[in-house]
């Protein structure tokens, strides 16, 4: 217990010590967690009150013993489960079976079991903060349903009981991931484990999606505990034991002893040393074919094989193909008069926004691999923009292909074309002049320990929010603008306001970044307080 | 003989601190200059400002007659760079970095791919298929020696090159370099390891709290010290001499 709480601390001085390596003051922990707290409550005060009435309407409507406000944290349950499982699975087995620092603390006479806990606590920390939002949920379903206090307790307690059921089984996923698999071969596989999780979510999304559909209420209510209902789920044990029925709280505490029980004692009897080395290779040497390029080719090439083999990159280009679709099936539960156009006009929208707010972090997370081989680079006969160019012209690229391919699918049954067109050329320069921004980001607020995976610190994560979000705006208004939409009375006002602005907009945004970039040292951010 | 390699009052500040303090010395074709120096002493430093990493405080540095300030990518075309901790892409392949260096070095095709295969023989290096990041260090050091060595530059700069790889490896290397230097090569490399510089190196230079504090070939420093190896040479130029240490042993 006491190696546990010093391995603990000592990651916190780590944490907190980062700033300082790069000359800055030392931010208090006490000021981290507050802005942490912060940003939570934030976010979960709106939450609360947003779902406090939600919950208030569906704990009247009952069917088969079960309320919709029920069936409604245990669709948030559900939601919590896989998104734990997809982000946590991934960060546990790069972090507590794949670290470069477990090795070393293996080396030290700390038992097995407490450095998985304290290396698993750690991936909790960094990973775990989406399971927080759950809790202004459940006040509000309680406060909603009239819950006595012992209940509430209970109610907490079975959370926490049911994140470890999570916990372990992440744990475990990522145990067995990274006895098949090499570190490199780690980070693909989680693309593809991602992937499918990824479409089980939007399913589940789109099944939350056509929500209360007053006619045939009860039909729908009666589908919906079919599919989610389901007797062998945890999330079905959390709300039957939140109702303090014992086939909830049974299955509930025993499957989670069990689990933990089970990972703790695997990770204690010396599976955690040694991922599976790199087999030796063929003793024989292959003849093999060598295709040279041009050096700006070669710079695009490769960094185009990067963002392929980067998971993280990979998943924000994921986002502008898919949140079209989900209107789309908005639309079409809705089938009112117009609502396929205007959710069609909303989906290419919405994509150029997701893309413009995601180019500045794919940039961002491109250009946290180039700098740890900046060393290198600098030694290259290259100018000092090619690799930025290179980097810029890849993402930009990269989304402007995804948005393509997505409208292309989307016009295919819908109509539409020419604008979509249209619009995905008028981002392009947006995205450009971002992506130019992420490269500055990165150099400006680097991460040094997030890795391609969060390039960013904490400041450069909101102050590219607040650019991407501008950038986004300014691509969404020309789009707009081009859908023939029209939102003010006069076409001079329309006109000014959603063409000649943004595109004014546009440019001093690309002088502004352009100037800001050449002042900076871009493969060397931690030179930049030494100069 | 041309002096590929020419310093003057090259000087680097980090912040207050200064890592190197205004230093000279040049290494001439065909020649292989040893740069030793206790921990800390400022040998990485001065590499790095050698091969444009670092931007120096002050001081100028001409590599094959050109400076490099001014004319960056020229010199940098010319030169190899093998550093301390090879950082390299993980995810690429080990042929797939050959092609990029090869591609941005504007290589020939059949040229390259003979030395590579040149290289991989005498390296033992079976391994290009595999992703940079499952190598071991060794390995990265064998695919950053390649990729240096295939281009055959005119000035070598190595840091601690010999650090992880194998026995046969490090010899091979050793005899390679002599090879190039013979060829007309300058050697620029830095060692911890006092009988790969003797046995090695025309000229060695002596740095200490980023000043050099001996120049020469083996000789004159044996001249000048009255002292025979290398080793102890070493001690009494940094401070230190073969007693103090044996009585540091002691209290121990
Ligand atoms: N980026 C940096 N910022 C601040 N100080 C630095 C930086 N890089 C090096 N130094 C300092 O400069 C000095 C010289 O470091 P350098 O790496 O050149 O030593 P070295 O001679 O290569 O040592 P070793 O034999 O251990 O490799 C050290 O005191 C080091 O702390
Ligand atoms: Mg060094």
């Amino acid at each position: 217990m006491n190696k546990l709480m010093l391995l603990i601390r000592y990651k916190l001085k780590m944490w907190s010590n980062i700033p300082l390596r790069r000359g800055k003051r030392r931010i208090p922990l006490s000021l981290y967690i507050l802005i942490l707290s912060g940003v939570f409550i934030g976010i979960s005060v709106p939450l609360y009150l947003f779902t406090l009435d939600l919950f208030r309407n569906y704990s009247t409507i009952i069917f088969n013993g079960i309320s919709l406000a029920d069936l409604f944290v245990e669709i948030s349950m559900i939601g919590i489960f896989v998104l734990v499982i997809v982000t946590d699975t991934p960060a546990i087995a790069l972090n507590v079976f794949m670290s470069e620092d477990v090795d070393f603390l293996l080396s030290l006479p700390i038992k097995q079991s407490t450095i998985f806990i304290s290396k698993n606590l750690e991936t909790i920390i960094q990973g775990g903060f989406p399971a927080l939002f759950v809790i202004p949920l459940l006040i509000s379903y309680a406060n909603a349903t009239m819950m006595p206090w012992y209940r509430i307790i209970v109610m907490f307690l079975m959370y926490i009981i049911y994140f470890m059921i999570i916990n372990s089984l992440s744990s475990m996923i990522a145990l067995g991931v990274s006895k098949v698999a090499s570190r490199s071969g780690t980070q693909r596989f989680m693309v593809f484990t991602s992937l499918i999780v990824y479409v089980l979510s939007i399913l589940l999304m789109s099944t939350i999606g056509s929500l209360p559909n007053e006619k045939n209420l009860t039909e729908a209510f009666a589908s919906y505990i079919n599919t989610i209902n389901l007797p062998f789920l945890p999330s079905t044990w959390f709300i039957n034991a939140v109702n303090l029925r014992i086939d909830g709280i049974l299955p509930l505490i025993i499957t989670s002893a069990i689990l933990v029980f089970v990972t703790y004692r695997i990770s204690s009897s010396g599976i955690l040393s040694g991922y599976s080395q790199m087999k030796s290779a063929t003793k024989h040497v292959k003849r093999r074919n060598y295709n040279l390029k041009s050096p700006t080719q070669a710079f695009i090439s490769k960094d185009l094989k990067l963002m392929r083999r980067e998971p993280s990159i990979l998943f924000l280009l994921i986002y502008p193909a898919i949140f079209p679709f989900f209107l789309l099936i908005g639309g079409l539960m809705r089938k009112g008069e117009g609502s396929i156009a205007n959710a069609l006009t909303g989906g290419i929208l919405i994509s150029i926004f997701i893309s413009s707010m995601y180019t500045i972090i794919a940039t961002a997370s491109l250009i946290s691999i180039e700098i740890k081989v900046g060393e290198f680079i600098k030694t290259l006969p290259v100018g000092n923009r090619t690799p930025l160019w290179s980097k810029a012209f890849v993402i930009t690229g990269a989304f402007a292909i995804v948005m393509m391919i997505t409208f292309f699918i989307l016009s295919a049954f819908f109509g539409g074309l020419i604008l979509s067109v249209i619009t995905v050329l008028l981002s392009i320069p947006v995205l450009l002049i971002l992506s130019f921004f992420g490269v500055y980001a990165t150099v400006k607020w680097p991460n040094s320990i997030g890795g391609a995976r969060r390039p960013l610190n904490t400041t450069g994560n909101f102050v590219s929010m607040g650019i991407g979000f501008l950038g986004a705006m300014i691509a969404t208004s020309e789009g707009l603008y081009f859908s023939g939409n029209r939102i003010l009375f006069s076409p001079v006002y329309e006109f000014l306001i959603f063409l000649v602005a943004p595109i004014v907009g546009e440019i001093i945004m690309a002088f502004v970044i352009f100037k800001l970039l050449s002042k900076i040292d871009w493969a060397n951010p931690y030179e930049i307080e030494n100069k | 003989m041309t002096e590929l390699v020419k310093v003057s009052n090259l000087k680097k500040n980090f912040g207050t601190f200064t890592a190197v303090k205004s230093i000279n010395f040049s290494v001439k074709s065909g020649e292989i200059y040893g740069f030793l120096g206790p921990n800390g002493a400022g040998k990485t430093t001065t590499i790095r400002m050698l091969t444009g990493i670092l931007t120096p405080t002050g001081g100028k540095i001409e590599i094959c007659g050109l400076d490099l300030l001014t004319h960056p990518l020229e010199v940098k075309s010319q030169i190899g760079v093998v550093p301390d901790e090879p950082k390299l892409y993980e995810n690429l392949t080990g042929q797939e970095f050959l092609e990029f260096v090869g591609s941005i070095f504007s290589m020939d095709k059949n040229e390259m791919k003979k030395r590579i295969e040149e290289l991989c023989d005498a390296f033992e290096i079976n391994f290009l298929e595999k992703f940079i990041g499952d190598y071991s260090h060794g390995m990265k050091q064998k695919l950053m020696l390649t990729s240096v060595l295939m281009r055959r530059p005119k000035v070598i700069f190595l840091d601690e090159a010999t650090v992880g790889l194998d026995a046969k490896s490090a010899k091979i290397l050793k005899m390679l370099l002599r090879k190039y230097a013979d060829e007309g090569s300058s050697i620029f490399m830095t060692t911890h390891v006092l009988e790969i510089a003797e046995k090695m190196c025309d000229r060695i230079g002596i740095i200490n709290a980023g000043e050099i504090i001996a120049e020469g070939t083996l000789s004159d420093l044996r001249n000048e010290s009255g002292k025979q190896s290398l080793e102890d040479i070493f001690l009494q130029l940094t401070g230190s001499t073969d007693e103090e240490v044996r009585e540091i042993i002691q209290n121990l």
